[in-house]
């Protein structure tokens, strides 16, 4: 006897459907509705019956609000102070994406965090560099004050790009290694700026509900579906640590030579001006000065010729402003147990 | 013909686990409908991590959603070759070995049921015209044949779970 197997299939799904946009990480847009129909056929005593189908079982997809913010910038990033906020390294990027399942809005919160070594975009000192207040853009579009709270729309699954921009404090506000933190902090809210809220009451078929999952960001964003997300990212400054030391020794006497000599009048006085820099950087291109007021008291005459400048390029000794001068010195990196140094030295006769 | 007229579903307690009758009632002696439920994660009091069949209420992208087709004897002779046939709802992946039915041999499809196969024999062309295997993903029909006669009265049921896209 022949039996019919094959049933007729209805392509309800797929006439009916009324949004049928492909789904990407985002998910399924709301509002979407997603159906299933059986269909069964059999037959009876041998004989092949008309194939049945089971009405429609279907639901309505609701709104899933999910957002991250992303420092992009695993590391620190490295600054030199006295720099304006247009230098173009003083640049903190973040990354804002839409992972929820429709278009939304989001306010932006641009903040410092309070328990850094210095805050960017601050300082005491005007010279040679003013201070110069942060300033975020999104998407390149218009500067904003870090007061600011603008909102901006994404659709599903788009992304919007924050930088921030600060200048950095003059020395001595901030030392080498001392970090300023900035966190933005990204929260989704509705059309008339309110915060997401999740759907406390009974899913409403008719409508379309809304449900938060997303999770904690560090550190202004503290728990998981707030409708908030936030990263940080640090400033670091790289300068060199200097620290200068001049000292003195008598090298020889018109008496006693070289052995045991004092400090009288004819006597050789070497001084020594030693530069130390207990930073991981590099120090170059420095310039010891130093103004023998000795000399100019008439208590000693410069030894014409008696600079030794090894660590530098050039030395010079201009007798109208009995001044001494080392250029392009170059001080290595070191570190607090064991300093780079560089050595500048000069003589002088006691008068 | 069924309207999607939101004014007409019931806004209660069968909000949307929905049991209707089927539209050839008349003349049919089986019963068949399909209800759609969300399957959470739970943990039970030994602490271990349980699955819970709750009211599909709140479906995002990433649920797990479980359907069901329960079909019913209403005639006075048993019926057989019964075949149950489940297009996977568009929006959802099929999730690997959760059809069940019992005394019910499984056979998937790939190319919207024109043929029938499990994850040994189905393939799919890929773009360089050579075919590979068709995993769970591919499926775009699932089908139940059960084995036995459905004895009058005798209602069974059959499931599969998909996660929403």
């Amino acid at each position: 006897m022949k039996h019919l197997t094959t049933p007729i299939k209805l392509s309800v799904s797929l006439t009916a459907l009324l949004l049928s946009q492909a789904s990407f990480a985002g998910g399924t847009d709301a509002g979407t509705i997603v159906e299933n129909t059986a269909t069964i056929s059999y037959s009876v005593g041998g004989a092949a019956q008309a194939p049945v189908t089971s009405a429609v079982a279907d639901f309505k997809v609701d709104q899933k609000v999910d957002l991250t913010v992303t420092g992009n910038s695993g590391s620190n990033i490295i600054v030199s102070p006295s720099t304006a906020r247009a230098t173009t390294g003083n640049k903190l990027t973040y990354v804002l994406s839409n992972d929820g399942n429709s278009p939304q809005d989001f306010k932006i919160n641009v903040t410092h965090l309070g328990t850094e070594d210095f805050d960017a975009g601050t300082g005491t000192t005007a010279a040679p560099q003013a201070p110069e207040a942060c300033q975020f853009t999104i998407d390149g579009g218009a500067a904003n004050a870090m007061t600011a709270t603008p909102t901006v729309s994404l659709a599903k699954d788009a992304t919007a790009t924050i930088v921030v921009m600060c200048s950095m404090p003059n020395r001595p506000d901030v030392d080498d290694g001392h970090e300023s933190t900035i966190d933005v902090l990204a929260t989704a809210v509705d059309g008339a700026g309110a915060i997401m809220a999740e759907s406390t009451i009974a899913d409403r078929e008719d409508d379309v509900d809304v449900v938060l999952a997303d999770g904690t960001g560090t550190p202004t964003d503290n728990a998981d579906r707030n409708a908030m997300h936030s990263d940080t990212q640090t400033y670091e400054i790289d300068v060199p640590m200097l620290t200068v030391v001049k000292t003195s020794a008598v090298i020889s006497d018109p008496l006693n030579g070289t052995t045991l000599p004092k400090r009288i009048p004819g006597a050789v006085i070497e001084y020594t001006i030693t530069v130390e820099n207990t930073s991981d950087s590099v120090a170059s291109g420095l310039t010891v000065t130093d103004v023998l007021t000795a000399a100019v008291a008439g208590e000693v005459q410069f030894i014409a010729g008696s600079i030794v400048n090894a660590s530098g390029t050039a030395q010079t000794f201009t007798a109208a402003t009995n001044t001494v001068e080392a250029t392009g010195i170059t001080v290595p990196a070191g570190t607090l147990a064991v300093p780079g140094v560089a050595v500048v030295t000069f003589q002088v006769t006691i008068l | 013909m069924k309207q999607f007229n939101q004014t007409f579903l019931p806004i209660g307690a069968l909000v949307l686990s929905m049991l209707f009758t089927p539209a050839q009632a008349a003349q049919s002696t089986i019963k068949i409908s399909s209800e759609v439920h969300e399957l959470i994660q739970v943990v039970d009091e030994a602490g271990k991590l349980k699955e819970k069949m709750i009211a599909a209420d709140e479906i995002t992208p990433g649920d797990r959603i479980l359907f069901t087709t329960s079909f019913k004897n209403n005639g006075k002779k048993s019926s057989d070759n019964v075949v149950i046939t489940n297009p996977i709802p568009t929006h959802t992946r099929y999730l690997a070995n959760t059809a069940k039915g019992e005394h019910c041999i499984i056979t998937f499809s790939v190319d919207g049921g024109r043929a029938w196969g499990d994850a040994k024999t189905l393939k799919v062309r890929k773009k360089d015209g050579t075919f590979r295997a068709a995993t769970a993903t591919d499926y775009t029909h699932i089908r139940w044949k059960y084995n036995r006669a459905l004895q009058p009265s005798e209602m069974k049921s059959i499931s599969f779970q998909t996660k929403l896209l």
